[in-house]
């Protein structure tokens, strides 16, 4: 039995959106965006999404940026970011101000993921 | 027979006796008055003698003979020369026996002087050295008159002579001080003035005159700092007054425009001088020159700012880096881990394809980790620029050699126009990374059969600096304006995908800037979207 949790996953990188469809695609229900722009537009399109994860360096809006954007319009999404980034002045204030829940580091462990957006939900 | 005396006869007789005694009494005591004035006449010479022997003042008699025989000399003359008055009459000492060495010229000069005048109403007075008999040095005060004879010839020179050894001591003593403290004022390097309280400079030392620019100390002294306007603009005046008001040292610090045109930073202390009923009477200051310290302060102040500006880019490229190193590992562990989970569940064709996608990723990883090493050693200086001769066209054709298949795969023609007959000194690495990283962004962001040019230009603006202009030229993607700023810059790193998909490191511009502003050249770029770009180095020819 599939649970149905739709996350969306941000990433500029395609590979790395695949990787990550690749790996979840078991648990949850995966939908990409590579862009901040893309992101905000896949989230008005689908209803259902609970969770949003992004990474953090991309052109244009990066993560945090992207999250703030997104968190007016959908507030009941729960939020996290995936960066290769050590924990930034951005990242930290993002934490702070509840923007976000948590912060994985790349490169990710499913395991920590799974059991985060579990938590969380 | 006889008559008897008459009574009255007698009375007559007594009374003339008595009047004759009464007039001999008077005149005895008259005559003794006399006497009695007559021994004081000659027992105050005799008073005065004995005073004068036992003070230091010294009579002397020479005679007008070479050598200048002692004839008289006054009872006391044992004090002030240690020859008893026994020894000088007896022995017939000479006065040139008893003048210091040094000071016989001198004595002689005004001995023979004297000697001509013709009238000696003033006596002469004059200062030098004698030597006791005890071998004492001493100095003397003495007035002198030629005594002459009857016929105008001097026979004889008086001489009154007084001790002035400790005087000239004293004299002594206070010229080394006035001596030591001019020195001291002369030769300071700080700036030294001294001013009576209403302003008016009184002295000025030759540093201070240097420092304020005037061109002498009387011009200097022409200045009042209560009334000179300059000073008084910028507070001089009123911290002057204060350290009259106070008593107190003030110390200050001003930039100050002389009227001779000199702007200075000075630094000094106004110091008062109070009198006996302590009140400020003068007012001296040192003060020194602090502009060039000051100017130093502000170099360093920015060659601060620069080097943090340089360290905190420097940290926030590391950080990209840190992700950028991390995001490729990201993708490789991933599929690996997958690779490794669901091998049996999915087919081989999955497995190249993964396989495939690791390779990608780690040949990502270790070019920049290339790129990040060579740009790492240019910025600790341990790549040696060393430029040597060459052709720069064949230099360019040899690098292009590499990359023409990579070309041929997006059927992209690179067409090379550089002028032949151009020879330039430069490192030749440094160059190859150059031309490379152009080439190879040129390919990337140019679509399928897309153009290529590469041409050069002379630059004879000034025959001094010629230099030539290279471009690369490609009809591919184009930049956006907001982007074109950043693409030289390491705290900027981009990494765009190519048309293909092309992985960059997003390093290689900046360390082409680097490489070329080693050579003292320029890099630029024009583009327009979806039109193409153009990057635009500079070389320079000696």
């Amino acid at each position: 039995m599939k649970k149905e949790v739709n996350i969306l996953y941000v990433d500029d990188e395609l590979l790395n959106l695949e990787l990550f469809a690749l790996v979840f695609k078991k648990k949850f229900n995966v939908i990409t965006a590579d862009s901040g722009l893309e992101g905000l537009k896949k989230l008005g399109e689908n209803d259902g999404i609970s969770v949003v994860i992004s990474d953090m360096r991309m052109p244009g809006m990066n993560g945090v940026e992207f999250i703030s954007s997104a968190k007016k319009k959908f507030n009941n999404i729960v939020y996290f970011i995936l960066t290769g980034y050590e924990i930034t002045e951005e990242i930290a204030g993002a934490l702070n101000k509840r923007l976000i829940n948590k912060y994985f580091k790349k490169p990710f462990n499913s395991k920590e993921i799974e059991n985060s957006i579990n938590e969380f939900l | 027979m006889q008559a008897k005396p008459n009574y009255q006869e007698l009375e007559r007789k007594i009374k003339l006796l008595e009047d004759i005694e009464k007039n001999n009494k008077l005149k005895i005591e008259k005559l003794k008055d006399q006497v009695k004035k007559l021994k004081t006449k000659t027992n105050e010479p005799q008073k005065a003698r004995n005073i004068f022997l036992k003070g230091k003042i010294v009579i002397l008699k020479i005679q007008n003979k070479p050598g200048w025989p002692i004839e008289y000399a006054s009872q006391n003359i044992e004090k002030l020369f240690d020859y008893s008055i026994e020894e000088i009459t007896i022995s017939k000492i000479s006065f040139k026996d008893i003048i210091h060495p040094q000071s016989i010229s001198f004595f002689e000069q005004k001995i023979n002087s004297i000697n001509t005048l013709e009238k000696s109403e003033d006596p002469e007075r004059i200062e030098f050295q004698i030597i006791t008999k005890k071998s004492n040095n001493k100095w003397i005060d003495s007035q002198i008159i030629a005594i002459k004879d009857s016929k105008g010839k001097t026979t004889h020179f008086q001489l009154v002579l007084s001790d002035i050894s400790e005087k000239k001591q004293l004299e002594f003593t206070l010229k080394q001080n006035e001596e030591r403290y001019r020195l001291l004022f002369e030769n300071s390097p700080f700036g030294v003035y001294i001013a009576d309280k209403s302003g008016n400079i009184l002295e000025a030392n030759p540093a201070l005159i240097k420092i304020i620019g005037s061109p002498s100390i009387e011009e200097t002294k022409k200045i009042n700092i209560l009334k000179f306007n300059p000073l008084i603009e910028i507070g001089y005046a009123q911290e002057f007054k204060q350290c009259i008001g106070t008593g107190e040292i003030i110390k200050n610090e001003m930039r100050y425009t002389s009227k001779w045109g000199k702007t200075i930073c000075l630094k000094g202390h106004l110091v008062p001088i109070k009198n006996v009923k302590n009140e400020v009477e003068r007012v001296f200051t040192i003060m020194e020159d602090i502009t060039k310290q000051k100017e130093d302060e502000k170099t360093l102040r920015n060659s601060e700012k620069k080097l943090k500006k340089a360290n905190d880019t420097k940290d926030t490229f590391f950080s990209i880096i840190a992700h950028d190193l991390r995001s490729p590992f990201n993708t490789m562990l991933g599929f690996i881990q997958l690779l490794n989970q669901t091998f049996d569940q999915i087919d081989q064709s999955k497995h190249k394809e993964y396989l495939n996608l690791i390779e990608q990723s780690a040949k990502n990883t270790y070019d920049l980790l290339e790129d990040l090493l060579l740009w790492s050693n240019t910025q600790s200086g341990k790549i040696e620029f060393e430029p040597v001769l060459l052709d720069l066209y064949t230099h360019i054709d040899n690098s292009l050699e590499l990359l023409i298949n990579t070309a041929k795969e997006k059927n992209i023609s690179i067409n090379q126009n550089v002028s032949k007959d151009i020879f330039l000194y430069a490192d030749k690495e440094m160059l190859s990374v150059v031309v490379r990283n152009l080439i190879t962004n040129a390919i990337k962001f140019t679509n399928e059969g897309g153009e290529i040019n590469i041409y050069s230009k002379i630059n004879h603006a000034e025959p001094a600096n010629k230099f030539v202009e290279i471009t690369v030229e490609d009809n591919g993607k184009g930049i956006h304006d907001d982007t074109l700023q950043k693409l030289f810059q390491i705290d900027q790193k981009v990494s765009t995908k190519g048309t293909e998909n092309e992985q960059g490191t997003g390093l290689g511009l900046v360390l082409c800037k680097e490489f070329i502003e080693k050579h003292e050249g320029t890099i630029r770029v024009e583009s327009e979207v979806e039109k193409g770009s153009k990057f635009i180095f500079t070389l320079p020819i000696n």
